[in-house]
């Protein structure tokens, strides 16, 4: 299970963050009340996480420092904040729900981000058929993006069966910069060959099928 | 004596064994590349065959035959069929003839390499012959052919031949240690598809997609407990793009099977040309439909 940091600058706001969770039969691993004490908080947990609120542009710090960390984010915050277009959603953060929130959709919420997923803002998608979905709409990130963009382009083309050095030719790069983000894609990817690092790729979301 | 009486019939069987190797001697040839050696064996006009896994990423493998060396390109390494295919400018040697019928459980058979310059022989049998099957990696064989066979590393890639020195499979490596022949007709079809194309193509569906974690797919009760994969992301363009999928669709099935995890889905698709096409079950809020969507290839570049 993830660890709930609760971040607030309010005791009150704490507080009622804290009740939430309790409502969905979470608790909180730890709680911090200035946006630099998360890096620190992050440090001493597994699996951390961010829950904060309510107030945007209060809460942005506490996105911010989530996003440098490289931990998710669930904001809870005022109903008219909640489109896609929200700076919050914009900049980052997993999921934004509606202060207060339900027990079960907070729960809910939590263990989707823990597993890489965003929840779009119900109004992001207007294309829905009209029918009420059992399930929230989903919409992600995968799992933690572990490679970078050049690793990942490098890798569509492994999979395209491509020589290194047709890779080399198609990307611009020498045949030894594509060895070179070989190695570090088979280091991250903890495989020995090329189908090893294509089939990790595609277990993680990180190649296109 | 008995050993006098068995004696013409065992030195019979010796030259003919021994004349299989010596008819396929000048078409069986050494491949080197950086850590590998292994074998391959002249399929059609200066095209090579021989086992695409030890080989990948190589662009260039020396080959050597009689002690003469040349170099030969790597035109396509498919990992799904584990076949590579290999031109040198070496057009002289025969090619050698594939066997007219079905390889049957029980056949005598050869693998033929060469380890270096010397030419090898492990002599066995065919302890399985079945039907069609679906790799690991998700290619379609007409037949799964498992070899009672030893085949040293050096062999690997090689011809598997019958009594009359036709070829009957590739010998390769498989899981479990098995040895395995990659059936003749999947040997012709990539050598005419590098022969038409300089590649092989692959499958292509542009998307990536994510297993839905267990916990969210009990909570929704969606697919019978079967595993969902969600599409996180689709390309632009790409068939999937045209077909109508889009980020968030949920993936309850392909071609009627659920499948467990995005790169069970990665098998699919590449063990298919493009062209061909997926059936795709697909669940949007609550609407299920099914999508049929042509493939297509894998961008080369």
């Amino acid at each position: 299970m993830v660890d709930i940091i609760v971040a607030a600058c309010e005791a009150s706001v704490r507080t009622a963050l804290h009740r939430q969770l309790q409502a969905s039969g979470l608790s909180a691993a730890l709680e911090v009340d200035i946006p630099a004490a998360l890096a620190p908080a992050v440090a001493e947990l597994r699996e951390p996480l961010l829950l904060s609120g309510v107030h945007w542009p209060e809460t942005a710090p506490y996105l911010e420092s989530a996003i440098g960390c490289g931990i998710a984010a669930a904001l809870l915050l005022e109903e008219e904040s909640l489109e896609v277009a929200h700076p919050a959603f914009r900049r980052g953060a997993a999921v934004l729900l509606p202060w207060p929130t339900t027990g079960a959709r907070l729960a809910y919420a939590l263990e989707a981000i823990a597993h890489g997923l965003r929840i779009v803002p119900d109004a992001a998608r207007p294309q829905q058929p009209t029918t009420i979905p059992t399930a929230p709409p989903l919409s992600l990130r995968p799992p933690r993006s572990i490679l970078s963009s050049r690793e990942r382009a490098l890798l569509e083309l492994v999979a395209a069966g491509l020589g290194n050095k047709a890779i080399a030719r198609s990307l611009g790069l020498s045949i030894n910069t594509v060895k070179y983000h070989l190695a570090s894609i088979f280091a991250k990817l903890d495989a020995r060959t090329r189908a090893e690092a294509v089939s990790a790729a595609a277990r993680r979301g990180e190649l296109l099928l | 004596m008995s050993q006098s009486s068995l004696s013409p019939l065992s030195s019979q069987l010796d030259a003919e064994r021994t004349a299989v190797l010596e008819r396929v001697a000048g078409s069986v040839l050494s491949v080197e590349a950086q850590r590998v050696r292994q074998s391959a064996f002249v399929w059609r006009g200066g095209l090579l065959v021989t086992a695409a896994e030890p080989l990948e990423g190589a662009e260039a493998v020396r080959v050597l035959a009689d002690g003469a060396a040349a170099e030969a390109e790597v035109l396509a390494c498919d990992l799904r069929t584990d076949i590579a295919v290999l031109r040198t400018s070496q057009t002289q040697r025969a090619d050698l003839a594939p066997a007219a019928g079905a390889p049957r459980t029980g056949q005598t058979v050869a693998v033929a390499g060469r380890a270096a310059s010397e030419l090898t022989a492990s002599w066995g049998s065919i302890q399985m012959s079945a039907g069609a099957w679906t790799t690991r990696r998700g290619a379609s064989l007409s037949r799964r052919l498992l070899l009672d066979v030893r085949l040293p590393p050096a062999a690997e890639g090689g011809p598997v031949l019958d009594l009359d020195a036709a070829v009957v499979a590739m010998a390769v490596r498989g899981p479990a240690s098995q040895i395995i022949g990659i059936p003749v007709d999947a040997i012709e079809a990539a050598v005419s598809e590098v022969a038409a194309h300089g590649h092989i193509a692959h499958g292509y569906l542009g998307v990536r997609v994510v297993p839905l974690p267990l916990g969210l797919q009990a909570r929704h009760r969606l697919n019978a407990g079967r595993a969902v994969l969600i599409v996180a992301d689709v390309a632009q363009p790409s068939p999937a793009l045209d077909a109508g999928l889009e980020i968030g669709d949920l993936l309850l099935a392909i071609d009627g099977d659920a499948l467990q995890a995005p790169d069970r889905l990665l098998g699919r698709i590449q063990g298919k040309r493009p062209g061909e096409t997926l059936l795709v079950t697909r669940r949007r809020g609550t609407v299920v439909d099914e999508l049929t969507i042509t493939l297509g290839a894998r961008p080369r570049s």
